[in-house]
């Protein structure tokens, strides 16, 4: 492309007087080898303590809901993992004990370490943050980071063995404080009036009262099987995915009633402060070099982190200390951050917070926070990355997201993260169309296309076999495993080798050989299988040699007994799917196809053959042979 | 230094100008996927006491990359397109531009008002390696010019003389060009690589500044073209703009691919007077206001405008 190439001279040609500070910003522009990325992350839902869905399950059946979910999901087998870190606040010991049972439930083999860390509210974050760090100083590759918590089973309360001489020492006894305390210090030391707390309450609950309602939470909540002893004290089966801390009608009336739940001239209330909560969450986190090793996706770039102490008796304004310092070890500002998930402790000191930095309100928990969804102390953490990293995705483009929270007995912590500039595999070979489009409203719009509509994420096998078949009444082909209608177009620049490189243009690959063959009208799909075989001859290949196969899915049927008759492995046939999912415009798909073919070998970045084939109604198979030469 | 922010999301920043009538007024040219595809946005801002607020914006079916304000109506605009056209517009009404001139087989890379005295025309530079002059309607082209044998990255009238501007361009010259005569004056092999940006110094009708791939902005005397006055080193990627400042003879100002913006006084043997370090992507958009001393705004492809007075200007007045 013209312009790429100009503006591409303008960097190389550079005769720097000073290549250390050309190395600098070349480094910042692309992404590192070494960088911390997050390949994956779920959680379960969040449910009221002692009264919610998970008042019966136990934490390591929580903990091993999302460990699994997370590996399942990406297809990563656990013996990849170097370490496992799970914070956790409550459980004896941190939870010791229970996170390697969990392990174990998981069916994660032995030869897997896994730890806990307890930093209280930040737990979770935590957890990320000592994996990054394993991965950061080279003792690990690839490790876990979750976060779990049942408030249901264990209470808070219990301070330990303390000395006498606690008394003494002022802020060591500001470290016993009672959380509630805290918070009423805050609203009165830095004037954050009942009102504002209410609001910011309120809003939580709308927000998240919204998500929940478009299915926001859908994607990222394991759904957990589990047992429930029901009010008649019978136990029943339940599968629980939906957060039940959320209260849709709460009005700005009905908290002002609240009282005070601290002290009896406070502001803070039931209504204003987090729920009391069980959940679990995890984040698979990885070298960036590693994880595309093993070919998984790379989802958010974790960019910078800070733990911060303040005052004990003040607590609360942690994330209003730490945020500013994880943001300086990002390089970046308030302005730059496109969501922050700050921890709802308490309203007071959210409010706080978020007026100290001066952020705007509609960039703080875009989908409600710890008021409406709950705070089980050691999972919310990793909870907000999970929740934080969803709604980057559903901007779908490159962003930056905060998630802070502040800790008792005086600290906040805060993690700067970016999510993924380019998930996409196919953006590098889409070109983006400007064009008019009418929408529903009989309005003409200027629209940029370059992503592929016919895409069904949310497919199920279920709902493939409900529809019925599409052309006779006892068959098999429905409009599910056919091909989609479709528009679009697709160029290959071809030449001679010699005439190409006296251009000095790039050779991106080779034609080997090619056969168009003549098979049965009534059965026209067979032609791949026919024509491959002749195409491979001809390259003086076999089915063995070939890395990739672009094999035009007209329907499933046809394209499952080429594959089948064959013997070509089905990991090898149209690795980033077909016709059935991204539509067969007839006469485009041959060309769509080659670039499709072509940008997946190039990432596989060594010497490859990919073939492309497909049949043709009226009975024929066409077949191509491609090498690619490497990078 | 308090710096005035506006984010354009998903638009990559290529060319701001301080509006020559209303003193806290800038447009701004930005374009969708860093200007390689997709849509362009002309964006009017105004500065308040708090921040900047968009004032309107325009769609572009290509990239737009450079943008001047006319120098007899308050309202009017020119911008340069990817699709080769210049399309003028008038921020008081319209929401399609006025009139779309569309000569140049390439992207428009450059468009310049002219300011003189008694001369109202348009100047637009090309990849297609041709300068065109336009009556301020954009009717059709007066003339055009070639010569150069490179992409043309930046044309811009001299402020003093009638009928006059510079080109740089790919070839590695800096061009001076008379339109009366239709022909060009001086072709001056200022830089080894490609040249992206020129500007005039506005006291003094000799003096021309050349921004390069080379990393350096080199100050040139006209009578004099053997060797720069001054050769201004210490970006370390591509000069993507040069300005002169409106307020100072001999202060100018770089904006460069290694993401900074540098104020230089060329007469001192030390001239680099202050570096901007505040984008996190290259910065391609820089004008000082012509109404408020020193205040410089600025856009880079991390889609932030801003607006500041560099310390280093602000000192002494």
């Amino acid at each position: 492309m013209h312009r790429l190439k100009l503006v591409s001279g303008h960097l190389s040609s550079s005769s720097s007087p000073d290549r250390r500070t050309v190395n600098r910003a070349a480094c910042k522009a692309a992404c590192s080898l070494q960088d911390v990325v997050l390949v994956h992350c779920r959680r379960t839902a969040v449910c009221r303590a002692k009264r919610g869905s998970f008042k019966d399950t136990t934490p390591d059946e929580l903990l091993s809901a999302v460990m699994t979910a997370v590996l399942t999901d990406v297809g990563l087998s656990p013996d990849k993992l170097g370490d496992v870190c799970v914070g956790n606040v409550l459980q004896p010991g941190a939870g010791a004990l229970m996170v390697r049972v969990s392990h174990f439930l998981s069916g994660f083999p032995e030869s897997v370490p896994v730890y806990t860390v307890n930093r209280q509210c930040s737990s979770g974050l935590q957890a990320l943050l000592n994996i990054a760090g394993a991965i950061r100083s080279g003792s690990i590759d690839l490790g876990l980071a979750c976060g779990v918590e049942s408030m249901s089973l264990q209470s808070m309360g219990n301070p330990g063995d303390l000395s006498s001489r606690l008394m003494d020492v002022d802020k060591a006894r500001d470290c016993i404080i009672p959380m509630g305390i805290t918070s009423e210090n805050v609203a009165e030391r830095f004037g954050i009036s009942r009102e504002k707390q209410d609001a910011f309450a309120l809003s939580s609950q709308q927000k998240a009262a919204r998500a929940q309602n478009l299915g926001l939470f859908d994607q990222e909540i394991v759904p957990v099987t589990t047992k429930f002893v029901d009010n008649e004290d019978k136990e029943r089966q339940v599968t629980v995915a939906k957060d039940d801390g959320i209260r849709p009608g709460t009005t700005l009336a009905g908290l002002n009633k609240l009282r005070p739940a601290f002290k009896p001239d406070g502001s803070t209330t039931a209504g204003n402060s987090s729920q009391v909560s069980d959940g679990a969450a995890a984040v698979l986190v990885g070298r960036r070099s590693a994880v595309e090793a093993l070919g998984l996706p790379v989802l958010g770039v974790l960019r910078g982190s800070a733990v911060v102490g303040v005052p004990p008796d003040v607590m609360g304004i942690g994330p209003a200390v730490a945020i500013p310092a994880a943001l300086q070890q990002a390089g970046l500002t308030i302005d730059d951050i496109d969501v922050f998930e700050i921890n709802e402790a308490f309203a007071s000191q959210a409010v706080y917070c978020v007026e100290k930095l001066g952020i705007p309100m509609e960039k703080v928990n875009p989908n409600g926070g710890a008021i409406a969804l709950g705070h089980p102390l050691g999972c919310t953490g990793a909870r907000q990355v999970v929740t934080l990293f969803n709604e980057l995705r559903r901007r779908g483009r490159r962003a930056y997201g905060v998630v802070s929270m502040c800790i008792g007995t005086g600290m906040g912590a805060a993690a700067v993260a970016a999510r993924a500039q380019n998930l996409g595999l196919f953006d590098q070979e889409i070109v983006p169309v400007t064009t008019k489009f009418v929408d529903k409203e009989d309005k003409e719009r200027q629209v940029t296309v370059a992503k592929d509509d016919g895409i069904r994420p949310g497919t199920t096998l279920a709902g493939l076999n409900k529809l019925r078949p599409a052309f006779k009444p006892d068959g098999s082909t429905t409009a599910g495993n056919s091909s989609q209608v479709s528009d679009g177009a697709a160029a290959v620049l071809v030449g001679r080798r010699s005439a190409v490189e006296a251009l000095g243009l790039p050779v991106l690959g080779v034609l080997r050989g090619s056969a168009v063959v003549g098979v049965p009208p009534d059965v026209m799909g067979i032609g791949p299988a026919v024509a491959i075989p002749a195409a491979l001859q001809q390259a003086g290949l076999t089915v063995d040699d070939i890395d990739v196969f672009e094999i035009n899915e007209a329907f499933a049927s046809q394209a499952v007994y080429c594959v089948e008759k064959l013997g070509i492995p089905m990991e090898k046939v149209n690795p980033n799917g077909g016709a059935i999912a991204l539509g067969h415009p007839l006469g485009c798909t041959g060309a769509r196809q080659v670039v499709t073919l072509f940008n997946e070998l190039r990432r596989r970045g060594r010497r490859a053959y990919g073939v492309v084939s497909m049949c043709i109604g009226t009975g024929m198979g066409a077949a191509a042979v491609f090498e690619y030469p490497g990078p | 230094m308090m710096v005035k922010v506006f984010r354009s999301p998903a638009r990559h920043g290529y060319a701001v100008e301080a509006s020559p009538f209303i003193p806290n007024r800038v447009a701004c040219t930005a374009s969708q996927y860093y200007g390689i595809a997709g849509c362009g946005t002309l964006l009017i801002l105004d500065e308040t006491e708090t921040g900047i607020s968009l004032v309107r914006s325009w769609e572009w079916g290509d990239g737009l990359f450079d943008v001047t304000w006319s120098e007899a109506n308050e309202h009017v605009l020119v911008a340069g397109g990817g699709d080769g056209s210049l399309q003028l517009w008038d921020t008081a009404n319209h929401s399609a531009p006025l009139r779309v001139a569309k000569e140049h087989t390439q992207e428009v890379y450059a468009v310049d008002w002219s300011q003189t005295r008694g001369e109202n025309l348009i100047v637009s530079g090309s990849w297609d390696q041709t300068a065109k002059v336009w009556d301020p309607a954009l009717s059709q082209s007066l003339i055009t010019l070639r010569g150069h044998e490179g992409v043309i990255y930046s044309t811009i009238w001299s402020p003093h003389i009638p009928g006059c501007f510079a080109s740089a361009s790919g070839d590695g010259t800096l061009r001076i060009w008379d339109v009366k005569s239709a022909m060009c004056r001086l072709a001056i092999p200022a830089h080894k690589t490609e040249i992206l940006s020129c500007d005039w110094c506005k006291y003094d009708q000799n003096i021309v500044a050349t921004g390069s791939v080379d990393c350096s902005v080199c100050v040139w005397d006209l009578r004099n073209v053997r060797q720069p006055v001054n050769q201004l080193l210490g970006h370390t990627y591509a000069i993507r703009r040069v300005k002169f400042s409106p307020f100072s003879n001999t202060v100018l100002a770089s904006c460069s691919y290694d993401f900074t913006v540098r104020f230089w006084d060329y007469s001192r043997n030390q001239p680099l007077l202050d570096t901007v370090e505040h984008h996190s992507e290259f910065v391609c958009g820089l004008d000082f206001s012509l109404h408020i001393p020193n205040q410089v705004v600025d856009c880079s492809w991390d889609e932030m405008v801003k607006i500041y007075t560099p310390a280093c200007l602000s000192a002494g007045s």
